[in-house]
């Protein structure tokens, strides 16, 4: 059987007008076979194609044409619909616009964060070694051996790189000019690393060699280099570490992209340390770039078994190594490592439910609103069937309405996203952009669009199609009842109030476990304490310079500790009096100075402080937390002997309140005091502690920069607060609670502006009830009621749903954080009540207008 | 009521002979036939499509076939009213061609002298 040309054959279908139809299309068909059959396909081909010609413009035209003025019609209604009723038209079409602007900022944020790190060429082949332990969760920080050991000994291994954050050298540079100044900074950003990082993850080298570079000299970022030789070649220039080393550039990276999780500024090599790399202190990030067909799990057991290899004993504290796939690690910055950038996998889940509860909230709006000012446009509907609409068209007609409105929203929204960026950057710590000609956000945009579209549109369409032509233009026409169980309005406003109440409870709780997190006393005292980093001239005369500092009346304490407060790094194997097991544990160790337990208010419970009289302190003496005595299980501490790895003995002497130096996710450890000692010392970090008199911070610090200069002229003076730093443990998680509260806020006056409309329109609905009731005797009070009651009763009931969920996912969150506040039921009544008390002075506002309606104007409808 | 175009009375005529088989491609067949000239289907299309809105023709639909790609087929019979205007249309023109019939068939020469 011949069949004409395809495509001709579907142009053909296509645009056949409607009273011709399909037979018409079947003639050609027919006459194609005559043809074919007589003269050979080719001319019937010809002649086919030359029908389609002949006749193709009319018709396209045609169907055009009366497309294009149906729809100009369309249009034309859905306006003037628009201006008949500009108050319900605002509140929808903002409604919206809130809810997109917000859907698509968050978006942008959530966008930035799953990025992170998607820039390395071999990322899917690159894996971070964890250790799990039983005594410390997870961590990123591996024993400095580990990694070159099973490179050489697991053949899947390609390659393996190791890092770590040092510490904060004074580097400077002189360019030897007369008239340059000399550049001097404390760099925060200078990290050890392996050459073979290079190999593994993607840092271009604008100058050097990557293989070399490292082992020369020092490798810096752009960034730096503009820092410290501005538009000069870098390369072989000299920097000057801590007055003492004289190192030259040997290579310059690209700046790291804003969405990496570790961001450095200089670079030198690791095996210069060695001092780092051992089997006993896990302190290095470990990187391993593995043969692609590689089984995980086989591998990580390859390493457990290396590792055992090397160390026997350690099988009894020792549980597993994990290999931790690049793209999870940013999300997963909980699990202790060097990080610059930490994310939250939580934020991820919160922000974009949020954002998708505010957009569905509006498009609940934008439905309910539609369907309930449908009784305006029952006549219309009745007079558009009678004149040969089918229902079809009706739906294409409202749904075409409704993508109107919504891409009318759209537009605002763009606009509110445009003017409201730079806040939201500046809020959010981010450099986010509206790039609209990146194709993946277009399109992101449009499906939005599309959606929402859809969403919003389709069930007032099909509502409104239904209406009986005789029913609507007799004018005995009725919304559906309102007081029947299953209705969908009820319905969507119930769901709208859910989800603004637990929006409102889980904003409660966020912030009461911010308060907590912010309020709990730490167990010393934070305020009016700063730091900063020694040197070796300071250390060198530590005594000289803490009794000249004390000179100043401003100064009410000073002391010394082997790394910043926060810090307490140094997980090592102690082992004490009396202990049953020889196996290592990973607690807590710090040196500090004799004062330190005053200056810092710890609370000591038993024993004595550190003591300059007894001299055996200096070298011997250990004070220990509450936790530590309860995990060692001594009833009786003091006087007890303690050995610490290989490199201290000692006995304790006294024992502190515990005190919570990290941030609250973790719990507290057990924690051990030694004196410091300047000449043994194990950390290069140290800081000095200085507690400055209230209100007399300039003065204080005046003098304190005099003796710094006086000591150690070639270190600036730089200093820290402690209070600062520990506020900023907390700051994702505040910044999450404004952005939480502020979006909790426009869920809920969108759900009012949605039952404010609603409540309008019911109102205007029963105009002659209530003129009737008036004239019966009613009270102005007493119709506000029956008004408002439908609604209040729904509101009540949303609570019911809202409770069980919320106190799912607050609880849920609280487990995030090892110590926390308790869920009371107060939280959920003063929400609820919260609700009701919003949704009843909005809905009475209309109803008590409408209830003081003079009966003779709304009965006169008849 | 206006006149029949020439088109609409040709096809008409066609289905008028066509009896039980009057679907677009005899009729198609039939006023090539008669008239000598090309006729396309669209010309036949639109006119019917004319002709039904008037209410002069009404259609049918048939069976399908293979042929036709599985589309059926669409017979087409005259109404009342377009028996109507077809005998209006034979009636203008016997009356129009009044006193003109038999010069008809003189040559061509004869007819331009005569009008003279």
């Amino acid at each position: 059987m011949k069949r004409p040309p395809r495509f001709g054959l579907w142009l053909m279908n296509s645009f056949m007008p409607e009273h011709i139809g399909k037979s018409g299309v079947g003639d050609y068909e027919e006459m194609f076979c005559h043809i074919a059959e007589n003269n050979g396909k080719i001319r019937a081909d010809l002649w086919f194609w030359g029908q389609v010609i002949r006749v193709l413009p009319v018709y396209f035209y045609e169907s055009v044409f009366w497309k294009f003025v149906m729809a100009s019609n369309y249009l034309k209604t859905a306006f003037r619909n628009m201006r008949k009723q500009k108050v319900f038209s605002f509140i929808n079409i903002s409604g919206l616009a809130a809810g997109m602007a917000c859907f698509i900022l968050i978006m942008l944020w959530v966008d930035h964060e799953l990025s992170f790190n998607k820039f390395h060429e071999n990322g899917e082949n690159i894996y971070r070694v964890l250790k799990d332990d039983i005594h410390s969760p997870e961590s990123a920080h591996i024993y400095g051996k580990l990694g070159p050991a099973i490179k050489e000994e697991i053949p899947e291994i390609i390659e393996m790189g190791r890092f770590i954050w040092r510490y904060v050298p004074l580097v400077k540079y002189n360019s030897g000019k007369k008239d340059a100044a000399e550049k001097s900074f404390y760099e925060r950003e200078f990290y050890l690393f392996d050459p073979s990082i290079f190999d593994i993850f993607t840092f271009p080298f604008l100058k050097g060699d990557p293989k070399t570079a490292l082992k020369n000299g020092i490798v810096i970022t752009e960034t730096m280099a503009l820092k410290y030789f501005g538009q000069e070649d870098p390369m072989g220039k000299i920097l000057n570490f801590d007055n003492e080393h004289n190192v030259p550039v040997t290579g310059v990276i690209r700046d790291i992209p804003n969405n990496s999780h570790i961001r450095f500024g200089m670079l030198s090599l690791l095996e210069d340390h060695q001092n780092l790399i051992n089997w006993g202190n896990p302190i290095l990030e470990t990187y391993i770039l593995l043969n692609e067909k590689t089984d995980l799990k086989d591998t990580e057991r390859k390493i457990k078994e290396c590792y055992f290899r090397h160390n026997p004993d350690a099988k009894s504290f020792l549980r597993s190594f994990r290999l931790q796939p690049l793209k999870d690690i940013y999300l997963n910055a909980g699990i202790e490592g060097w990080y610059t950038a930490r994310g939250n996998i939580w934020h991820i889940h919160i922000f974009f439910s949020t954002a998708l509860l505010i957009l569905f909230i509006g498009c609940v709006n934008f439905m309910n609103m539609n369907t309930a000012r449908s009784t305006s446009r029952a006549r219309e509907v009745g007079l558009r069937k009678v004149l040969g609409a089918n229902r079809s068209q009706l739906v294409k007609q409202f749904l075409g309405e409704s993508f109107l409105s919504v891409f009318i929203s759209f537009a605002i929204s763009l606009v509110f996203v445009i003017l409201f960026l730079p806040a939201f950057n500046n809020f959010v710590n981010k450099n986010l952009v509206l790039d609209l000609t990146n194709t993946r956000l277009l399109a992101g945009l449009s499906a939005v669009m599309l959606i929402t579209g859809i969403l919003a549109g389709f069930y007032p369409s099909f509502y409104m199609s239904r209406f009986k032509p005789v029913k609507v233009l007799k004018g005995l026409f009725f919304p559906k009842n309102r007081s029947g169980p299953f209705n969908v309005r009820k319905a969507l406003v119930i769901i709208q109030f859910s989800i603004s109440l637990i929006l409102i409870i889980c904003t409660v709780v966020i912030t009461g476990q911010l308060n907590f997190l912010k309020n709990t006393n730490l167990g010393f005292d934070k305020k009016n304490i700063i730091y900063m980093n020694t040197n070796s001239h300071i250390e060198k005369k530590y005594e000289t310079v803490k009794a000249e500092l004390l000179k100043n009346s401003d100064i009410t304490g000073v002391t010394i500790k082997d790394i910043q407060p926060q810090y307490l790094v140094w997980n090592t194997n102690i082992v004490w009096e009396g202990r049953k097991s020889r196996e290592p544990l990973q607690w807590e160790l710090t040196a500090v100075g004799y004062d330190y337990i005053d200056l810092m208010g710890l609370d000591l419970l038993e024993g004595r402080n550190f003591s300059r009289e007894i001299s055996s302190d200096k070298k011997n003496a250990f004070i220990v937390n509450e936790e530590a005595v309860k995990e060692m299980g001594l009833s009786s501490p003091i006087g007890k002997a303690i050995t610490v790895e290989d490199w201290k003995k000692g006995v304790i002497i006294g024992v502190v309140k515990n005190a919570r130096f990290k941030s609250m996710k973790s719990m507290i450890k057990p924690l051990f005091l030694y004196l410091w000692n300047k000449d043994f010392k194990v950390a290069t970090a140290d800081v000095i502690l200085v507690k400055i008199r209230d209100k007399k911070f300039n003065s204080a610090t005046a003098h304190i920069n005099d003796i710094w200069s006086k000591f150690s002229p070639d270190y600036p003076f730089r200093y820290s607060f402690l209070k600062e730093d520990y506020e900023n443990l907390y700051r994702s998680e505040k910044y999450i609670n404004t952005i939480i509260i502020f979006f909790t806020s426009l869920a809920v006056i969108l759900s009012c502006l949605g039952l404010f409309g609603l409540a309008t329109f019911t109102a205007e609905q029963r105009t002659k009830e209530i003129g009737i009731r008036k004239v019966l005797g009613a009270s102005v009070f007493r119709i506000a009621v029956i008004l408002s009651g439908d609604f209040t009763k729904w509101v009540v009931f949303a609570n019911l749903i809202a409770w069980p969920a919320a106190w799912y996912i607050t609880d849920k969150w609280l487990q995030n954080f090892a110590y926390h506040i308790d869920v009371g039921i107060w939280i959920f009544l003063l929400s609820g009540s919260l609700a009701l008390f919003l949704a009843i002075l909005t809905v009475s506002w209309q109803a008590v207008r409408s209830a003081s309606a003079n009966p003779v104007d709304s009965l006169k409808y008849e | 009521m206006r006149i029949l175009s020439r088109a609409e009375e040709l096809i008409m005529l066609s289905i008028w002979k066509l009896k039980n088989n009057a679907y677009c491609v005899p009729i198609l067949q039939e006023a090539q036939e008669h008239t000598g000239k090309v006729w396309t289907l669209s010309g036949i299309h639109i006119p019917l499509g004319r002709l039904e809105k008037k209410g002069f023709t009404e259609s049918y639909f048939g069976e399908s076939s293979a042929e036709r790609g599985g589309k059926r087929k669409r017979f087409y019979k005259i109404t009342p009213a377009g028996f109507k205007a077809l005998k209006e249309v034979k009636e203008v023109e016997r009356s129009m061609w009044e006193g003109l019939a038999e010069l008809a068939d003189l040559p061509i020469e004869k007819l331009t002298g005569e009008q003279k």
